[in-house]
């Protein structure tokens, strides 16, 4: 019984414990809860706070070629880092340098010198190191080291395509995509950040079980080019090899779908790559295709031909006489080979690129329909191409105080007047397709990874002339190429194109020697595949455009015919023409 | 049977206590407020079933506890475990990129062109087009063909 009543005290003493245990609960509660709710709930909006800011990253969106070859995409890096202050025994030191250096490709006393002031809590050892070397560094266990996980964009071409795409920058901001595709598409790239809430731990990690909210990021959407990569590598090589044989400082070559107005390849040259823009100077970001104005030269007597046959100023048949010299608003013009030619017709006036027809031709044309042709041939504004940095370029109108009677005349055949690569090459694809000026565009279609895709159509922008003016344009371009311009030449197919040589514009004037060769063409000329256009900014072996410009096109022409499976007139009209009585060409 | 009071009463008959209680004078008031004195009154009054009551309470609130516990082991378990597979995915991600950036660059024309010489492949200088009699062909241009590509 004695043992029974010590029971019964024993119990009542750890009840009784309990019970005040439970009331210093209570109690405890009750203040928290009632009393002073100020002070937890003060301490749970200043965590609120904390806990909203984790982000989650997207991964920004991938680009590809129109057939699916990778150009840009992300590669996830690691920062290392290490504490100095937590290796102050220099044995110690010595032996974590020998043991990580060489995983980070560095000697071991680079990486000695690095953490060698042990009073810094923080120095990077390396960056951008690959998942792989990072992995091996975590087996390591260091807990002085650290490792940052990062994202960077690659472009696993290299300088291919360069000016076309961008690249993208980090800043405080976080990774922001400039110039190209990158820059004008960045908004699309970019994708939108996810978050997740949870509650931090002391060292501000999220504690799992109070993951409150998981909002996971949406990634970038991808985007697939209308550039074809073979034909972009193609164009940066024979851009290369002109540059070489030319002598010439920098170059430019539009590849372009007169029909869709797609661009197939654009490259310049010098470019650089992409991957290591940090090395680069600013000026080597700018594309010369469109964010460079140049005067277009002799390849602007086809829109003046154009717009005088379209406005009925001229007739196709007419005979023009050349006396080797014109005076327009107190300017005199001469040829360019200073030569009189006597009676000419149009397609001579093309070929042989005379520019005393036409200032006469522009003269009676009037100013106001030539800049109302110009501009309907899309010059003096961007052409909307969807690449970030596009320049208007421009002209003096008869509005314009400055304006005299001599621009008109100069402006005839592409002096006085700033033109983009792109804005010629759109103009003059216009006339290829048959007098319709389409938007230039390089992305055709945005993806996501769920696999939904937005197909980006063709987009006429204006008329800028009739069928009909572009077709008898195109036959008398064709008839240029054939009897003057033999460089530009493709074997096998029509080519209907007009060369151009512009001086350079320097201060107080022109240069005396230098120029801007370049030269424009289309073909199958009945029915244009591709348009590409060649600038060659100052060469040295020659300054005309169809001594230097002409056979680039012709190199990429004949290549490119082959790139897009199209068969030699002969074939194809043949073809076309009897498909079931077609036989064996040898 | 409940325990008595007194101590050591369990020697006394039934006789002898209804004595002892009927001869017993009420305790001064010191002595009813000292604490051993409250701990035997209410000792005497506690019975059996009222511990199993408190007991049995006790084991509620810990089962309830446990149960609570255990949920949140579980959830936070299973948070963890999320988040693991939420790593792995972007590790397994991370990797895929590696490994595409790393097909791409093998696939890259000047590469490419580096190894076909190195097999002996030189480049083609011109194409030979060849129609083959009875083929089909629909009257399809290079621009129709090319428009076809882009929409389908």
């Amino acid at each position: 019984m004695v043992a029974g009543y010590q029971t019964r005290l024993r119990l009542i003493t750890v009840m009784a414990l309990l019970g005040v245990a439970l009331l210093v609960l209570t109690a405890q509660l009750l203040r928290w809860q009632v009393f002073d709710r100020a002070t937890p709930l003060a301490y749970a909006k200043r965590n609120e706070g904390e806990r909203a800011q984790k982000p989650l990253k997207p991964q920004r969106g991938l680009i590809y070629d129109h057939d699916g070859v990778l150009l840009a995409c992300n590669l996830t890096t690691y920062s290392v880092g290490a504490s100095p202050n937590a290796m102050l025994d220099q044995a110690y030191r010595r032996k974590f340098a020998e043991r990580i250096a060489p995983l980070l490709g560095q000697e071991p006393a680079a990486i000695m010198e690095k953490i060698a002031d042990t009073t810094r809590m923080y120095v990077r050892l390396e960056d951008h190191v690959s998942q792989a070397t990072a992995r091996e560094i975590a087996q390591l266990n260091y807990l002085m080291v650290t490792l940052e996980e990062r994202n960077k964009r690659v472009y696993p071409q290299g300088a291919l395509a360069a000016h076309l795409l961008g690249f993208v920058t980090s800043d405080l901001a976080g990774y922001r995509g400039s110039y190209g595709i990158e820059g004008f598409y960045e908004s699309v790239l970019r994708g939108k950040p996810g978050i997740g809430i949870a509650e931090p731990d002391p060292w501000g990690e999220p504690i799992p079980v109070t993951m409150g909210q998981y909002t996971p990021p949406e990634d970038g959407k991808n985007l697939y080019l209308s550039i074809r990569y073979t034909a972009q590598h193609l164009v940066e090589r024979e851009l290369v090899r002109a540059l070489q044989e030319s002598g010439a400082e920098s170059g430019t070559v539009v590849v372009l779908q007169p029909r869709t107005g797609a661009i197939i390849a654009m490259a310049s040259s010098p470019a650089y790559d992409p991957n290591d823009y940090a090395k680069e100077a600013y000026e080597s970001f700018i594309d010369p295709a469109i964010s460079k104005v140049y005067e277009p030269g002799s390849v602007i007597k086809v829109v003046t031909v154009a717009a005088a046959l379209d406005s009925g100023a001229i007739a196709p048949d007419e005979v023009f006489y050349d006396p080797g010299a014109i005076e327009v608003g107190g300017n005199p013009i001469y040829n360019p080979d200073k030569q009189a030619y006597g009676n000419v017709d149009l397609t001579v006036v093309l070929g042989k690129s005379l520019n005393v027809e036409a200032a006469q031709i522009a003269v009676r044309l009037g100013p106001e329909r030539f800049y109302h042709y110009l501009r309907r041939f899309g010059f003096g504004s961007p052409t909307g191409v969807d690449l970030a940095g596009e320049v208007a370029g421009g002209f003096k109108t008869p509005e314009d105080p400055e304006w005299s009677e001599s621009d008109l005349g100069r402006n005839s055949f592409g002096q006085a007047m700033a033109a983009t690569p792109l804005q010629v090459a759109v103009a003059i694809a216009s006339i290829a397709n048959g007098g319709l000026l389409m938007k230039p565009y390089v992305v055709q279609a945005i993806t996501d990874n769920d696999g939904n895709s937005v197909e980006i159509p063709p987009k006429p922008i204006r008329r800028a002339i009739t069928a009909q003016t572009a077709h008898t344009v195109t036959r008398m371009l064709e008839k240029a190429v054939e009897q003057e311009t033999v460089l530009a030449q493709v074997p096998g197919y029509r080519v209907a194109g007009k060369s151009g040589t512009a001086q350079v514009y320097v201060v107080g004037g022109y240069h005396p020697t230098a120029t801007i060769a370049s030269f424009v063409g289309y073909l199958p000329a009945d029915d244009p595949a591709v348009l590409i256009l060649v600038v060659l900014r100052r060469p040295q072996t020659s300054p005309w455009g169809s001594q230097v410009a002409a056979p680039v096109f012709a190199r990429i022409a004949k290549e490119l015919m082959v790139l897009l499976d199209v068969p030699p007139d002969a074939m194809r009209q043949h073809t076309i023409g009897s498909p079931a009585t077609t036989t064996a060409q040898w | 049977m409940y325990a008595p009071v007194v101590r050591n009463c369990e020697s006394l008959n039934a006789r002898d206590m209804s004595e002892t209680m009927n001869t017993q004078t009420a305790p001064p008031i010191q002595t009813l407020l000292r604490p051993g004195h409250l701990v035997h009154r209410f000792m005497g009054r506690m019975e059996r079933r009222d511990a199993l009551g408190i007991l049995l309470m006790i084991l509620i609130v810990s089962l309830v506890g446990w149960l609570y516990l255990t949920q949140v082991h579980i959830t936070s378990a299973t948070n963890l475990q999320i988040e693991q597979s939420r790593q792995k995915l972007r590790e397994i991600e991370a990797e895929n990129a590696a490994l595409r950036v790393e097909i791409a660059k093998w696939e890259s024309l000047p590469l490419v062109e580096e190894r076909a010489r190195a097999l002996g492949f030189a480049p083609a200088t011109s194409a030979f087009y060849m129609s083959v009699p009875g083929y089909s062909v629909e009257e399809v241009s290079a621009w129709e063909a090319n428009r076809l590509e882009i929409n389908p």
